[in-house]
């Protein structure tokens, strides 16, 4: 033992820097500064870490100190701190907009950071220039910001993650962002306030979301895009134009997960349902559908079109809802009971998982297992749950109907969850 | 020798002359040795010079059952990996010895997680005797940081 006096040998002062520095990149960063008293050899390690984060970690673990306070220990450990942060997270729950976060943020982008979090958890923060100066910048994510670039911005060219919550910026804006940033692969936009229209052109990009949205979404240029999340406001869709959102499928050649809500189905299925897309979605593996109304019939046409059209889908999820419907015309109800009747003379060849969650045991819900069953010769497993806030019986009646429902595939097993018992049964 | 050795596999020896035979892809999750076969300066047999039989074979555990689990469930994987590093500190110390001089970059991200694990949250004094070997409380000179954050650790 050289240092120190005690019996057991020291074990990880011995370590390599960049053994230590990876053990410190693991810590918050409290526990990591803290190394810096512990032995001289500890003294100077901290310092260089290249990730800064100050989170809900940090704030809880600084034991009720005002938000002055935390800007001061932050301010320290910048002044202490020496070379490049690559990663830069400040994420302070009650944290205000202040102009300390733009001298924060100055400081990070003359650091080479290439990871910057924000998120402003009162009032709408603007973002300072030097934000739109950091052109080496790999991951964005911004929260209650207003993004207002200077006039020369011309986009993040090594941009690949952007994700914008909350975040005050302009359709035209946020499409011109996007196209700026050729190198795209990951795209996360939420959103109270809607949008007018919002071109989405990136060469890259293989992963949406979007939640309370655009009522248009045109997709320019997106041959990678393979997975797709889009929620929609009620709100946001009595305002626009339903007619293109069936179109946009043409412009997603490879889309692989397409997860959409009901809102979002039934702005689809707006105008004239047609049996199927324009485009057959050939790569479609996973389809999620949450918050489907049963009881209307242009929804479950819609859904079914979109079934239809994906003939290599590996797994089907539909989460069911009751929604206040309006009048149904009779006519259309029947003909689409009708024709899941019929049946469709197409197999889901690939299809072998079916999750279907929170059911009232409608006609039109029934309908459909049974033409999934029927029509999947692969099917390994099926999960039914039932809303036991309708369903009264546990379910009994539904299980009874499902019993006599007959399956293509020998293999298929029906899984009946009762969400009361908390257990999945065999049926 | 080297003809009763099947296709894709590669001997690795031990520090202390141990031979143990791997599959090549389990074998080049270590970057070091990827990159001696993939130079094609390495005959059939690595030596792994530094690491001893017993090390190794645990390094080569580790490795196997990453390999073997790209598949299975992430969840899975994480329980046999902190399974796997808790263990005395001597062993971890030799571990990470050998993970960051072998360039094994998932065993050496898991090892180095669970030291974090031991020492998070943990006061100075508690860390410099469970691992630094200190017997009595050294006072060190005063360092603001430590009084803004480290005040509690004298409760």
């Amino acid at each position: 033992m050289k240092d120190g006096c005690g019996i057991t040998s020291d074990i990880i002062s011995h370590l390599p820097d960049n053994v230590k520095e990876t053990i410190l990149m693991c810590l918050p960063i409290q526990d990591a500064v803290r190394t810096s008293v512990l032995s001289r050899k500890w003294r100077y390690i901290w310092v260089k870490l290249p990730q800064l984060v100050f989170d809900y970690t940090f704030y809880k673990k600084s034991f009720r100190k005002t938000n002055n306070e935390l800007l001061m220990i932050i301010y320290q450990v910048l002044l202490l701190h020496h070379g490049p942060i690559l990663k830069f997270t400040l994420s302070l729950p009650k944290l205000e907009s202040c102009s300390e976060i733009d001298q924060l943020i100055y400081f990070a982008s003359k650091n080479g950071t290439q990871e910057f979090t924000l998120r402003i958890w009162t009032g709408t923060y603007k973002l300072p220039s030097s934000l739109f100066s950091c052109l080496q910048l790999k991951h964005l994510n911004l929260h209650s910001c207003m993004f207002k670039p200077p006039p020369e911005f011309k986009g993040f060219s090594r941009l690949l993650s952007l994700e914008l919550r909350e975040v005050v910026i302009t359709a035209d804006m946020l499409s011109s962002l996007i196209s700026s940033c050729p190198l795209l692969e990951h795209l996360t936009v939420e959103s109270s306030t809607s949008f007018e229209h919002l071109e989405v052109a990136a060469p890259n990009l293989r992963f949406l979301r979007c939640k309370g949205l655009s009522s248009s979404i045109c997709f320019k240029n997106t041959p990678q895009l393979a997975r797709v999340s889009i929620y929609l406001n009620k709100e946001v869709l009595m305002e626009g134009e339903s007619s293109n959102l069936v179109m946009f499928f043409g412009s997603l050649p490879v889309v692989e997960f397409l997860e959409l809500n009901g809102y979002y189905v039934m702005g689809m299925a707006a105008g004239k349902v047609p049996k199927t897309l324009p485009t057959t979605l050939s790569h479609l593996k996973i389809l999620e559908l949450n918050d489907i109304c049963f009881g209307e019939p242009n929804e479950v046409s819609m859904v079914l079109c979109l079934i239809r059209s994906s003939p290599n889908l590996a797994k089907i999820k539909i989460e069911a809802c009751t929604r206040e419907t309006t009048a149904i015309d009779p006519v259309l109800e029947l003909s689409v009971l009708l024709e899941m009747e019929d049946g469709w003379g197409v197999y889901l060849n690939q299809l072998r998982e079916v999750e279907m969650r929170y059911l009232s045991g409608i006609r039109s819900e029934l309908e459909l297992i049974k033409l999934l069953l029927v029509n999947s010769p692969m099917l390994e497993r099926m999960l039914i749950e039932p809303n036991s806030e309708v369903v009264l019986d546990k379910g009994f009646r539904i299980l009874k109907k499902l019993t006599r429902f007959q399956r293509l595939s020998p293999e298929a097993q029906i899984t009946y969850y009762d969400p009361d018992e908390d257990s999945e049964d065999e049926v | 020798m080297s003809s009763s050795l099947e296709k894709n596999m590669l001997i690795l020896r031990s520090s202390d002359g141990e031979e143990f035979i791997v599959p090549e892809v389990v074998a080049v999750m270590s970057k070091a040795i990827k990159n001696m076969v993939e130079d094609e300066c390495a005959s059939n047999t690595i030596p792994v010079p530094n690491v001893d039989a017993n090390i190794l074979a645990m390094v080569i555990e580790f490795c196997k059952k990453h390999d073997e689990s790209e598949a299975e469930a992430a969840s899975d994987l994480k329980t046999f990996d902190s399974e796997f590093v808790n263990r005395g500190q001597e062993a971890l110390y030799d571990l990470i010895t050998a993970a960051n001089f072998r360039d094994v970059k998932e065993l050496l991200d898991a090892l180095c997680q669970n030291v974090a694990e031991m020492i998070k949250g943990k006061s100075v004094h508690h860390i410099r005797i469970q691992f630094l070997g200190y017997q009595l409380f050294e006072i060190l000179t005063s360092n603001f940081i430590w009084n803004i954050w480290c005040d509690r650790d004298f409760d």
